[in-house]
């Protein structure tokens, strides 16, 4: 460890013409205009401006500041390095040894600051009257008595902005060998002290020769004068005037002490964040609240304990950092560093040619099988693009994915992967989130009692993907939250007079049970989904993953179990893992590529449409279909395309992207008919379900097609007229039955076996003392 | 004793005359004093911090490290031609605190450490009796277990090139100071708290005492396992064997690989009564909450630490289990534990009420979480951090399974005798003779100490997957957790035989404890 050592051979009268050159000559860049209207001048003073100075960006602010406009001078370190064209003189030296050079800065723009163009007036403030009749007084006097000090004269602050290239450190890479440096350190604030004044000149009257008498106060601590220092009167006639401060003609400055501790991502695992002290004053004062997530630049400072402290605390010093510049970073910050080698490294990867396997496969590899899930988690990672049409119109880019399953099928670790895996990534239960938690509250802030808006996990997740676990077990009210969320993008809320529109452009990736917990083979899939058709058709894809015992999964999973408890780590996979972070940087470079449809594929993706349309239509008729085609599918076929695009950093969609797509697509489809097709195809189906079947048609038949139910909504009102007087219709009159199921050769025992155990299921009822059969009505609970 | 007769500050300064080198002292005096202290008996010698501890006297203590956010601290390490480290000039501060050369400032790593909770008395080796004067009443929240009688200190590391992390267990070898609470040096009413200036540190084992490597129990070791179940079966257990064998494996469990998880598996033990209120114990003046026996048995077994949660609703609502940081400085939690221990949970005291405010439902979920998946936030405002745990947890519910959380096994017990005697105070409690205790600490302490767990062959590892595949067909609910956890259950029924890989015997014992638990669930 080294401690910066004072190089003496620096004259400061040459850093002082150096400083005094940049001040006086250093221009701004073309949008001078626009700078001022940043530092909020009014028009007038830019009228009052004379022309020689303007244009030039330090010299036209201490002219507001003459004009008792402005209050902070930000000397920025990338102007000096433009104007010095080297980083090895001044700035080297100011890095180095910050706070002399607050003063020789100071110091030498009291010697060039211009003559205010405006006059003082009555609505200028008492201190600026004070200050103006001081700087009249230290005019007439010739040098026989003791001006005021300069700090008296100042209003303003003096401070450095780092350079752009300025690495931003952690508070536990902050070392001794930091002191007196200019350093930028970013963290989040946990604790705001009030704002107090800090002394900068105590002035003292005294009460024999009316002298004024000023001392400048750099310390925490300082030693009040007692005697007055006069030189003319008190100590030429050998009297002791008592001296008095005089509140009013001292100088102080806002002051905060603010506590800065470190980010997640900056504390080793395993380890636990510090914090650092760090002072504030002048005009940065009051622009840091909790919470806040912030760049600070600053000096980093040692305070020797002074008094009694001394005494108790013996050699030790305390250190802050006494803050130069605030950079808020709020959202949109990223915590990704690219480093070269990084670089390189995902340029291989894209060349790979199984990149899209290879990437898929690294999602949770510990979770075996499950390819084309992992394939289409991998593209709800990339995203499709998002698009803002002239009239303000938005077309959703994210891809939002189900997965439907089993307990036990390890739906909730892949979530949590991705959840993890994600830039933003929210994971959240369904059960355990209410209205608050997956969307947003107005709620009162514990530290400083105000009404805030505070956002919950799909707020939080704005750009990012929200995982939300046991879908099914959410509340009716958060799921049409929900409905919002995925075709809007946006929450609205009106809760306790606050009344807006949060932005939640984010993909919800949801995993839910079946409706009977495990998949009940003898009910359609409709029923197992159990959730409305107009959520459903917002996922893009959904997946339906059965645990179904079969000779070679199960024996591939053993295989994997005893192999990771054998070996505490998982089989090799035959390829290799593409590392969590390396996943990470991936993702964020191809969600930066905006693939576009070019014509032919365009005309492609039309006709799959139209095919996809008709065959649908075939599957309606056929009374087959569990799933809607519509214009939301050709949507999500496009946004697939264009993840698959980019996950090659390719700008154009080609056919094969809109094949694969196509082809994800029938998987999803597929995993959901699944059941039913080999329920059909089994030869040896026993007589039981047979049964049901024919009586399910007749259901069917009677109470006009049920498939129509799908379409109702949490608001079921809507399409009550169609469904009118169907809860009669509803009932099956046993006679018919018997009939219809002895009509094909069934005995009255197998329907009678037949009826009982799916009344067991809780799929119809009998009634009207066993004369009537009524369908379990899935539709009033669930849909 | 070392033969040097110097004063440790005498020899630290006669080390930092001899050379130049400032920036290497440290390395020279720990190096100096671990060869002093070479010798386990030397070491030995040097007395516990304690409340009696004079400033300036060589002090040694065993710490679990509570607490690293404090920030590094800058000292002065010249005055003059003297040190200014490990305390050595404190009284002269005064006359040099207005000129202070920054080049001479020094780093030195500050932590916070704490008695190791929950150690058996046996284990621990020479813990001098104290009076409750000893606690340090000031800084009770940096200790996990409230009311608990601890030492702590803050500790002042000059190398700092050592990481030290939360419930890590390090014997600190130093000098004894009083001085300003580290983190407070900034007010003027900072309190004194005790201080140690290490002079050097070594790690100490999870299981505080050296495993003894040499297996002379090995012989007998499969009797010696049979008479400690049941042994726990009959002080504790009510004569349940079944239940005190799942026990056993429970608390032998640790953490043996993170990624992939395997775990050390949760118990519940159901169906245990909830201790019968004394009707003639007055209403306003109710007894310490009754213990079972469990509680008092286990710390006489188990190496490391062992943690007794009695929950009950006032307890969830005020304190937290996970620690929270408050104004800069770490408050610690009940979980906050080195890795090894072992908590027992009884839901025996849970009566009616509410959990009201956060504090209670998050307790109960970072005790879940710690059952899960091993890991416990630590709350910082803004944020939460997860660290590690290792911590094997039993659970003791009245009902026909644990009340708050989803243990990976539920088994109710099942008493042999009609009137099981199960919350005996620990003064009734009859010890076997001091040969048979030390082979049952041996036992379990050689299992708990197996942190890389065990290895599995290759024809035992193709035996269970067909095994497997062979039970999916016969019982298709089967799942895959199932395996996992029956894995895990061969593994440590292996390790508490004390065998060195997983053998088919072991792995077809493990089924059979588990099909008769879940046959007993039934």
């Amino acid at each position: 460890m080294s401690l910066p050592v004072v190089d003496l051979g620096i004259s400061y009268e040459s850093e002082r013409d150096k400083i005094e050159d940049f001040l006086s000559r250093f221009k701004g860049e073309k949008n001078v205009t626009a700078s001022f209207a940043s530092l909020n001048l009014d028009q007038d003073t830019e009228d009052t401006m004379p022309d020689t100075i303007a244009g030039l960006k330090y010299m036209s602010q201490l002219q507001t500041i003459a004009n008792r406009d402005q209050e902070a001078l930000v000397i920025d370190l990338e102007d000096i390095y433009k104007h010095e064209k080297t980083l090895g003189e001044l700035v080297s030296r100011i890095i180095g040894n910050t706070r002399r050079y607050v003063n020789l800065f100071s110091e030498v723009v009291d010697k060039i600051m211009p003559q205010p163009t405006k006059d003082i007036s009555d609505t200028d403030e008492v201190i600026d009257v004070i200050i103006h009749q001081r700087r009249e007084r230290n005019a007439q006097m010739d040098g026989s008595e003791m001006p005021f000090p300069e700090h008296l004269l100042r209003r303003y602050n003096l401070y450095f902005s780092p350079l752009k290239s300025d690495e931003v450190m952690a508070v536990r890479d902050v070392r001794g060998a930091h002191l007196g440096r200019l350093i930028t350190v970013r963290g989040i604030v946990t604790r705001v002290s009030e704002v107090k004044p800090l002394l900068l000149v105590n002035a003292y009257t005294c009460d024999s020769c009316g002298c004024e008498t000023f001392e400048e106060v750099s310390n925490k601590t300082f030693m009040p004068l007692s005697d007055c220092p006069n030189q003319m009167q008190c100590q030429r006639d050998g009297i002791r005037g008592t001296l008095h401060m005089q509140t009013r003609a001292c100088r102080f400055s806002p002051f905060q002490e603010v506590k800065l501790q470190e980010m997640a991502d900056q504390v080793p695992v395993g380890h636990i964040p510090r914090s650092m002290s760090i002072h504030v004053s002048g005009s940065l004062t009051r622009q840091l609240s909790p919470g806040d997530v912030v760049h600070l630049g600053g000096i980093f400072l040692p305070v020797p304990y002074t008094g009694f402290q001394a005494i108790r605390a013996g050699l030790l010093t305390d250190t802050y950092l006494e803050v130069q510049n605030v950079h808020q970073l709020r959202k949109h910050y990223v915590d990704m560093e690219m480093t070269p080698q990084m670089a390189a490294d995902l340029e291989t990867l894209n060349g790979d040619e199984q990149l899209y396997n290879k990437l898929a496969r690294s999602i949770a590899p510990e979770i075996f099988g499950h390819d084309d899930v992992k394939k289409a988690l991998l593209l709800l990672l990339v995203g499709g693009v998002s698009k803002q049409t002239d009239d303000g119109m938005k077309i959703r880019g994210d891809i939002n994915i189900c997965l439907m399953g089993d307990p036990g099928v390890a739906k909730s670790q892949l979530l949590k992967y991705i959840s993890k895996i994600a830039p933003r990534g929210v994971y959240t239960t369904g059960k355990g989130s209410s209205g608050v938690g997956l969307t947003a509250a107005v709620m009162r802030d514990p530290v400083t009692d105000e009404m805030v808006l505070e956002g919950g996990a799909l707020v939080l997740a704005d750009n990012g993907i929200c995982c939300i676990d046991e879908f099914d077990k959410m509340e009716e009210a958060d799921r049409t939250a929900i409905h919002e969320v995925m075709e809007q993008q946006t929450i609205s809320i009106s809760k306790a007079g606050i009344s807006t529109t949060l932005n939640a452009r984010t993909s919800i990736l949801a995993a839910a049970n079946p409706l009977f917990g495990r998949y009940n083979v003898n009910a359609s899939p409709v029923e197992n989904i159990n959730l409305p058709a107009a959520l459903l058709s917002r996922f893009d894809l959904m997946f339906l993953i059965l645990d179904k015992p079969s000779r070679d999964a199960d024996e591939q999973l053993a295989h994997h179990v005893t192999h990771v408890h054998m070996h505490s780590r998982h089989p090799d996979l035959g390829f290799e893992v593409i590392e969590p972070v390396m996943f990470k940087q991936y993702i964020a470079k191809a969600r930066q590529i905006r693939p576009t449809v070019p014509a032919h594929v365009s005309n492609y993706i039309v006709e799959s449409y139209v095919s996809l349309r008709k065959a649908s239509k075939d599957e309606v008729e056929q009374n087959k279909s569990n799933t809607y085609t519509s214009a939301r599918t050709l949507l999500g076929i496009l946004r697939l395309s264009q993840g698959l695009a980019r996950l090659r950093w390719n700008t154009e969609v080609t056919e094969e992207d809109v094949n694969e797509a196509l082809r994800l697509m029938k998987k999803s489809k597929e995993s959901v008919l699944l059941n039913e097709e080999e329920d059909e195809f089994e030869p040896d189906q026993s007589a039981q379900s047979k049964i049901y079947r024919l009586i399910k048609a007749m259901g069917r038949t009677d109470t006009g097609p049920r498939v129509r139910r799908m379409g109702r909504g949490p608001n079921r009102e809507r399409d009550m007229d169609v469904d009118e007087g169907e809860e009669e219709d509803g009932q099956l009159l046993m006679a018919n039955v018997r009939q219809r199921v002895l009509a094909q050769g069934y005995t009255e025992t197998q329907l009678m076996d037949t009826i009982r155990s799916y009344e067991n299921l809780d799929v119809w009822q009998r009634s009207a003392n066993n004369q009537k059969l009524m369908f379990v009505d899935a539709g009033d609970r669930y849909m | 004793m070392p033969t040097s007769t110097l004063s440790p500050s005498a020899i630290i300064q006669k080390l930092f005359s001899a050379s130049e080198e400032h920036d290497s002292l440290p390395l020279r005096v720990a190096e100096h004093f671990s060869a002093v202290y070479n010798e386990d008996d030397a070491l030995n010698q040097v007395p516990h911090l304690c409340s009696s501890s004079r400033n300036g006297s060589i002090v040694r203590f065993n710490a679990m490290i509570q607490d690293t956010s404090p920030s590094p601290e800058l000292y002065l390490f010249r005055l003059g031609d003297k040190h200014g480290g490990w305390g050595l000039v404190d009284d002269d501060a005064e006359e040099s605190a207005d000129q202070v050369d920054y080049n001479d400032l020094r780093e030195r790593t500050v932590v916070w450490g704490t008695s190791v909770p929950g150690v058996g008395k046996w284990c621990e080796d020479v813990v001098e009796e104290e009076d409750d004067s000893s606690r340090y009443e000031g800084q009770a929240h940096k200790h996990p277990i409230p009311g608990a009688k601890h030492r702590s200190a803050q500790i002042k590391v000059y190398d700092t090139s050592i990481q030290f992390k939360p419930t890590q267990l390090v014997t600190f070898v130093g000098i004894y100071a009083s001085e300003p609470l580290h983190s407070q040096t900034d007010t003027e009413d900072a309190p004194n708290v005790p201080t140690l200036h290490v002079l050097f540190s070594r790690p100490l084992p999870d299981t505080i005492l050296p495993v003894d490597s040499s297996s002379s129990a090995a012989a007998n070791r499969a009797s010696v396992r049979a008479e400690l179940i049941r042994w726990i079966a009959q002080k504790a257990l009510g004569g349940d064997e079944l239940v005190a064998e799942k026990v056993l494996l429970s608390v032998i469990g640790r953490v043996h690989s993170r990624n992939p998880p395997s775990l050390p598996p949760s118990l519940t033990i159901a169906r245990f009564p909830a201790p019968t209120v004394d009707p003639s114990s007055s209403k306003s003046n109710p007894g310490p909450d009754p213990t079972p026996t469990l509680a008092h048995i286990l710390p006489l077994l188990l190496p490391g630490t062992f943690v007794h949660i009695p929950l009950n609703i006032p307890i969830l609502n005020t304190s937290p289990f996970f620690p929270v940081s408050q104004n800069e400085d770490l408050h610690s939690g009940r979980l906050q534990l080195p890795k090894g221990s072992t908590v027992l949970l009884t839901e025996g005291g849970v009566e009616e009420g509410e959990l009201v405010n956060q504090m209670g439902i998050s307790n109960l979920a970072a005790v879940q979480k710690m059952m899960t998946s091993q890991a416990l936030d630590y709350t910082f405002p803004f944020s939460s951090f997860t660290f590690e745990t290792d911590v094997a947890s039993v659970v003791l519910a009245s009902g026909s399974k644990s009340a708050f959380f989803k243990t990976d096994t539920t088994i109710p017990l099942l008493p042999t005798t009609t009137t099981p005697d199960l919350y005996k105070p620990a003064t009734e409690i009859t010890l076997p003779d001091e040969e048979t205790l030390a082979s049952f600490r041996a036992l379990v302490r050689g299992a708990k100490a197996r942190t890389g767990g065990i290895g599995i062959g290759a024809d035992v590892s193709k035996f269970i997957q067909d095994d497997f595949v062979q039970t999916r067909k016969e019982e298709p609910e089967t799942k895959t957790e199932d395996l996992v956890r029956l894995m895990m259950m061969a593994k440590l029924m292996a390790l508490s035989y004390g065998e060195k890989e997983l053998t088919r015997e072991m792995w077809e014992r493990a089924k059979r404890v588990e099909r008769e638990g879940r046959e007993r669930a039934k």
